[in-house]
C-alpha cells in the first residue's frame, strides 16, 4: 500500500460516514419525538397519581393525626376501609388486571403479551392505588407508578398505531419513565427495568428506556422539585465505628425484609386455598383492617403515623436521627406486620416503600442501640439508616445493583456507596438463606405459574405454546353488509386483505377477500364468501400454525365456531410479526 | 451477537454455583486492589519526579525530558514486545478475547510486564492512563487466584474470577466500585448470572477498599465549588453529546489508523521506536509542562475552568496526537484518562464558546467539561451506563445526572447511527483478524 491510499481513504471517510447517517431520516425523527411525547404522557400520569395520593393523605391521615386519639382511631378506620373498599370495587368492576403490586403485571405483560397493556389498566391503577395509599394502607407508590407508566405508554403507543406484537420497548420505557418520575431517580429506573423486568443489562431496548427515564426525571424535576426524595444534611467524614455496625444493620434490615416477604406470601397462600368466591375481590379490605389496627397501635404508643401509607415522613425522620430506639423498633415490627397483611391480601400498592421503611427503621434502631457503646456522629447515624434501606430493599427485590443506585439517587450522598455495597452483599446472603426466591418469582409460583415458563419465551418450543390470544387482534375490521355501497366504503377505509363478514345477527357468515369484494363492486353483485376457519382464543400458536397450513386462507377467526361469535382475528402477519420479535430478543 | 452468547458459555454450569466463589472473589479483589493501589502510587511518584526533573532551568530540563522520555519509551516498548506482546495497549480487548476463549492468559508474565512497562512508559511521558493496565492486571490476578485455589477443572469458574478481577481493576483504579461492576456487565458482556454478579461485586468492593487504604479515598476529580447545572444546561448537553458521538467515531477510526501506521514500522527495533515516540513526548512535555503523561494536571485545570481560551484547542489537538502516537506504537496503557482529558477540554471549549454567544444557555462553561468526559467516553466505548456511574463516582457529585444522561445517550445514539464499532470491540476484532492471517505469530 502506498502512502496516498490511506490519505485518500481518510479523505473519503467523512463522506462515507455521512452517507451512513440514518439519524435524521423522517421515521427516526418521528419515532424519537413520539417516544419523548409518550414518555411525557406516562410520566405525567404518574405525577398525577402522586398528586392525587398526596391530596388524599393530606386531607385524611395527616389531618386526623393532630386531633385526639379517639378521633384518629375512628377517622383513620374510615379512611383506610373506605379507600381500600373503593379501590377493590373499582378493580373488580373495571380492570381486574390493575390489582396487586405493579412490577409483576408489567413483567408478565412484557414477556407474555409482547408488552401489550391497556389504557383502562393505567387509569384504574392510578385511581385505585391513590385511594389505597392515600387512605392509609401500608404500601408504596413505586410499583403502581411502574405499572401506570408502562400501561399508559403501551396503550398510547397502540393508539398511535404500534402493532400489538411490537410494544415491548414501549412497555419497558413506560415503566422506566414511571419509576424515574416518582422517585426522581433516572439511573436506578433504567437499571431496575433492565435488571428486573427485562433481565438483561445489555438489552437493545436500552436507548429507548433511557430516553423515557430522562423524560420522567425531567417531569419530576419540574413538578416535584430537583431535590432528592429523602433529604439529609451532608454526611461528612465517616470514621471506622459505623463500619462495625453496618453488618448488624444489614442483618436486621435484610431479615426484616425477608420476614415481610415470608409473612406476605404465607398469608397469600392460606387465603388462596380458603377464600374463593364473590368476596374474593374485597380481600384487600381485610388486609387494610390489619394495617389500620397495627397503625393505630403504633401511633398511640409512639406518636408516629409511619405505618399508614408509604410513611416517608418517618423514613426522613429516621435518616435525620430523630427516632428513639423504642419508636424505631415498634415501627420496624409494625411495618412488617401491616405490610405483610396488605400485600398478602392482594392490596393495590407496591413493596418498594415498605422495604425502604423497614430498612430505615432497622438502621435507626441499631444506631440508637450502638450509640450507647460507641460514639456515632449524626452523619454516621443517618448513613446507617440508608444502609438499612439498601439492605432491606435488596433482600426483597433481589436487584443488588439497583438497590445501591436507588439509595444513592434518593439521598445524593456519595460517601456512603461503599457502605451500601457491603450491606447489599450481606443482605443478599441473608435473603437467600431465609427465602429461596425473590418476591415476584414466589408470587408467580403461588399462582401456579413456573417463572421459567412465562418469562423469556426465547425458545421456539415455548413460543409455540403461547396462547393465540397473545397475538390475535381483538378489534378486527369486519364487513357488516355486503351491498356494493358499503363494500366500497369498507375497501376505501381499510387496506386489509381479509375481512370476516357478519350477518344481521352478528354471527360470522364467512370470510370476504379483498379482490372478491373489488370484483363484486365492479360487477355490482354480491361477493363470494369463503368458509371461515375457527380457532379458540386459548389454543396455542402451534395449533394455529397447523390450521393455517391446512387451510387455504392466511386468516383465522378467533372465537366459538359453533355459535359463530367472533372475538377477534389471527392472521399470518400476526404470527410472523411475533416471530420476528422473538428473533430480536434472541439476538439482543 | 453470537459472541456474547459464547462469552457466557460455561458460566451457568453447576460448578460455578458453589458458594466457595465468595472467598475466591474477595481474594481476587484484595490482590487486584494491592496491584492497583501500588501501581497508582508508583505512577504518581514517577510523574512527580519527572515533572520535577523537567522543570529544572535551561538545557538541563530539556536533557532530562529527552532522556526520560526516550529511555522510558525504549524500555517500556521493549518490555512489551520482547516479553509479553499481549500487554500492548489497554488490555481490555485481550481480556475480551480470553473470555471468548480465543486467546490465552499467562498471568506470570503479564502481571510484571504490564506493571513495569506501564509504569515506565506512562511515568516516562506516554499520554495514556492507568486504568487499562489495572483492568488487565486485575483479570490476570483473577486467573492467578484461581490457580491458588486449585480451580483446575471448570472453565466457568476461572472465567468468573477473571471477570471479577477486571471489574475490580477498574474499581480500584478510580475509587469506583459501582463502575467496576457496571463495566463488567456492560462491556465484557457476560451473561448475568447471580454468581458472576456476586463475584464481581465482592471483588470490586474489596479491591476498592484496599486501594482506598493505599492511595486515598476521595473522589478522583475534585470539583469543589463547581456550579450546579440547571435545566438550562440541557440543550447544551444535547449538542455536546451529539458532537461527542461524532468525535468518538473519529477517535476510534484514528486509533485503528494509527495502529496500522505504526504497524508499517515493524522492521524498526522496538527500543528505537519507543525511544523516538517517547523522546517526542518528552520534548512536548518540556515545551508545555503537564502535557505529557496521564494528563490529570490538565484535567484538573479544565475542571476548574482555568485553561486559557487561546490555548484550549491547541492543547486538545496536541493531546489527541500524543494519545494516538502513544497507543499506536503499542506500549502498555489505557485510554480512559486520555479520553477524559480530551472530553473535558472539548466540553470546556464548547462551554466557553457557548458562554460567549449564548450566555443564557451556557452560564457556567466548566460544567460542560464534566459532561464532555462522560459523553466522549460513551461515544468511544459505547457503554453509557458505565459512563454515567463512572462520572458520578469520579466526581462524587450527583447533580450532573440529568445533563449527563442527556449527553451520554445523545452520544450513544449518534455513534450507533453512524454504524461505528465500539473501540474495544474494534480492537479485538482487529487482533482476531491478524491472528487468523498469521497463526504462527499468535504463539
Amino acid at each position: 500500500m502506498g502512502g496516498s491510499s490511506w490519505w485518500s481513504e481518510f479523505r473519503k471517510a467523512p463522506g462515507a460516514a455521512l452517507a451512513r447517517v440514518r439519524l435524521l431520516t423522517p421515521s427516526r425523527v418521528w419515532e424519537g419525538a413520539g417516544l419523548g411525547l409518550l414518555a411525557a404522557a406516562a410520566g405525567g400520569a404518574v405525577i398525577l397519581f402522586h398528586a392525587l395520593t398526596v391530596l388524599f393523605e393530606r386531607n385524611g391521615i395527616e389531618r386526623l393525626a393532630s386531633r385526639g386519639p379517639l378521633v384518629f382511631a375512628l377517622g383513620s378506620l374510615g379512611c383506610v376501609v373506605a379507600g381500600s373498599a373503593l379501590a377493590s370495587w373499582l378493580i373488580a368492576r373495571v380492570a381486574p388486571s390493575a390489582g396487586g403490586g405493579g412490577v409483576l403485571p408489567v413483567k408478565l405483560a412484557f414477556w407474555r403479551d409482547f408488552g401489550d397493556m391497556g389504557a383502562r389498566e393505567a387509569a384504574v391503577k392510578l385511581v385505585a392505588s391513590a385511594l389505597t395509599l392515600g387512605g392509609g394502607v401500608s404500601m408504596g407508590p413505586e410499583g403502581p407508578s411502574i405499572q401506570i407508566g408502562a400501561a399508559a405508554m403501551s396503550a398510547a403507543a397502540g393508539r398511535a398505531g404500534v402493532a400489538k406484537q411490537a410494544r415491548r420497548a414501549w412497555c419497558a420505557a413506560g415503566a422506566a419513565a414511571g419509576l424515574a418520575a416518582v422517585f426522581n431517580a433516572p439511573l436506578a429506573a433504567i437499571t431496575f427495568v433492565l435488571e428486573e423486568v427485562i433481565g438483561d443489562l445489555h438489552s437493545r431496548l436500552l436507548g429507548r428506556v433511557a430516553v423515557a427515564a430522562i423524560v420522567g426525571a425531567l417531569l419530576a424535576h419540574a413538578f416535584l422539585g430537583a431535590q432528592p426524595a429523602f433529604q439529609t444534611g451532608a454526611i461528612g467524614a465517616l470514621g471506622w465505628r459505623p463500619w462495625i455496625l453496618i453488618p448488624f444493620v444489614a442483618l436486621l434490615a435484610a431479615a426484616g425484609g425477608a420476614w415481610f416477604q415470608k409473612g406476605a406470601l404465607a398469608i397469600r397462600r392460606r387465603l388462596q386455598v380458603r377464600l374463593r368466591g364473590p368476596a374474593e375481590p374485597y380481600l384487600p379490605v381485610v388486609g387494610a383492617l390489619l394495617s389500620w389496627a397495627v397503625g393505630v397501635a403504633v401511633f398511640l404508643s409512639t406518636g408516629h403515623t409511619g405505618i399508614f401509607g408509604p410513611g416517608y415522613a418517618d423514613v426522613t425522620a429516621a435518616i435525620a436521627g430523630r427516632l428513639g430506639l423504642l419508636a424505631a423498633l415498634l415501627l420496624f415490627a409494625g411495618k412488617i406486620l401491616a405490610t405483610a397483611g396488605a400485600v398478602g391480601t392482594g392490596g393495590c400498592g407496591g413493596i418498594f416503600a415498605p422495604s425502604l421503611f423497614i430498612g430505615a427503621m432497622a438502621g435507626s434502631a441499631i444506631s440508637a442501640l450502638g450509640g450507647h457503646f460507641l460514639s456515632i456522629s449524626p452523619g454516621e447515624s443517618s448513613m446507617l439508616a440508608m444502609v438499612g434501606m439498601a439492605a432491606s430493599f435488596g433482600a426483597v427485590v433481589r436487584t443488588p445493583f439497583t438497590s445501591i443506585l436507588l439509595i444513592f439517587e434518593v439521598t445524593n450522598q456519595w460517601a456512603i456507596v461503599p457502605a451500601l455495597a457491603l450491606a447489599v452483599i450481606v443482605s443478599q446472603v441473608i435473603a437467600r438463606t431465609i427465602n429461596e426466591h425473590d418476591m415476584y418469582d414466589e408470587i408467580l409460583r403461588q399462582n401456579g405459574v413456573d417463572p421459567h415458563q412465562v418469562l423469556p419465551p426465547r425458545h421456539f418450543k415455548r413460543w409455540q405454546e403461547i396462547p393465540v390470544s397473545a397475538l390475535a387482534s381483538f378489534k378486527p375490521v369486519v364487513a357488516r353488509a355486503l351491498d356494493p355501497a358499503s363494500l366500497r366504503a369498507l375497501l376505501a377505509s381499510s387496506s386489509h386483505q381479509c375481512f370476516p363478514a357478519l350477518g344481521e345477527d352478528g354471527r360470522v357468515r364467512g370470510v370476504l377477500l379483498r379482490h372478491e369484494a373489488e370484483q363484486a363492486v365492479a360487477a355490482g353483485a354480491e361477493p363470494r364468501l369463503f368458509p371461515a376457519q375457527w380457532i379458540q382464543a386459548k389454543a396455542t400458536v402451534g395449533a394455529a400454525r397447523q390450521q393455517l397450513l391446512a387451510g387455504s386462507l392466511d386468516f383465522l377467526c378467533v372465537g366459538d365456531a359453533e355459535s359463530g361469535t367472533l372475538r377477534g382475528i389471527l392472521t399470518l402477519h400476526d404470527i410472523l410479526r411475533g416471530e420476528s420479535v422473538l428473533e430480536d430478543d434472541a439476538q439482543s | 451477537m453470537p459472541e456474547s452468547a459464547a462469552a457466557g458459555a460455561g458460566l451457568q454450569s453447576k460448578e460455578v454455583q458453589r458458594r466457595h466463589v465468595l472467598v475466591k472473589a474477595i481474594t481476587v479483589g484484595l490482590v487486584t486492589g494491592l496491584c492497583a493501589g501500588s501501581f497508582r502510587l508508583a505512577l504518581a511518584a514517577a510523574e512527580r519526579s519527572r515533572l520535577g526533573a523537567v522543570s529544572e532551568p535551561g538545557w538541563r530540563g530539556l536533557a532530562w525530558a529527552l532522556a526520560i522520555g526516550a529511555g522510558g519509551g525504549a524500555l517500556a516498548l521493549w518490555l512489551v514486545r520482547a516479553l509479553a506482546p499481549e500487554t500492548a495497549g489497554s488490555g481490555i480487548p485481550h481480556l475480551k478475547s480470553v473470555l471468548l476463549g480465543d486467546e490465552k492468559l499467562f498471568w506470570r508474565r503479564l502481571l510484571p510486564v504490564k506493571f513495569f512497562s506501564g509504569l515506565i512508559g506512562i511515568g516516562g511521558g506516554f499520554a495514556l492512563g492507568r486504568e487499562g493496565p489495572t483492568i488487565q492486571m486485575g483479570g490476570a490476578a483473577g486467573l492467578m487466584v484461581a490457580g491458588w485455589f486449585r480451580v483446575s477443572h471448570g472453565e466457568g469458574e476461572r472465567k468468573a474470577l477473571i471477570t471479577a478481577g477486571a471489574g475490580a481493576g477498574l474499581a480500584a483504579a478510580f475509587n469506583a466500585p459501582l463502575s467496576g461492576m457496571m463495566f463488567v456487565l456492560e462491556e465484557l458482556q457476560i451473561t448475568l448470572t447471580p454468581v458472576i454478579f456476586v463475584a464481581a461485586f465482592l471483588a470490586a468492593v474489596s479491591a476498592d477498599i484496599v486501594s482506598r487504604l493505599l492511595a486515598g479515598g476521595w473522589p478522583v476529580f475534585a470539583i469543589h465549588g463547581m456550579a450546579v447545572p440547571t435545566f438550562r444546561a440541557l440543550p447544551g448537553a444535547l449538542v455536546l453529546g451529539a458532537i461527542c458521538g461524532l468525535a468518538g467515531c473519529g477517535f476510534n477510526r484514528s486509533l485503528l489508523k494509527s495502529i496500522d501506521l505504526f504497524g508499517r514500522l515493524d522492521r524498526w527495533p522496538p527500543a528505537l521506536l519507543g525511544a523516538a515516540v517517547g523522546g517526542a513526548m518528552g520534548l512536548i512535555g518540556w515545551l508545555v509542562p503537564g502535557m505529557a503523561g496521564t494528563g490529570t494536571g490538565i484535567l484538573q485545570e479544565a475542571l476548574a475552568g482555568r485553561v486559557a481560551v487561546g490555548s484550549m484547542l491547541l492543547v486538545l489537538l496536541g493531546r489527541f496526537g500524543m494519545t494516538m502516537a502513544s497507543y499506536g506504537c503499542g506500549t502498555a496503557g489505557g485510554i480512559f484518562i486520555p479520553l477524559f482529558v480530551l472530553g473535558s477540554l472539548g466540553g470546556l471549549s464548547l462551554g466557553v464558546a457557548g458562554h460567549a454567544l449564548l450566555p443564557g444557555l451556557f452560564p457556567h462553561p466548566e460544567i460542560f467539561a464534566i459532561i464532555g468526559m462522560g459523553a466522549l467516553f460513551t461515544g468511544i466505548v459505547r457503554a453509557p451506563l458505565t459512563a454515567l456511574v463512572l462520572m458520578i463516582e469520579l466526581t462524587g457529585v450527583y447533580d450532573f445526572m440529568l445533563p449527563l444522561l442527556v449527553a451520554c445517550f445523545a452520544a450513544y445514539g449518534v455513534a450507533e447511527a453512524l454504524g461505528d464499532t465500539p473501540v474495544y470491540e474494534a480492537l479485538r476484532l482487529r487482533a482476531a483478524a491478524r491472528r487468523e492471517a498469521a497463526p504462527a505469530l499468535a504463539k
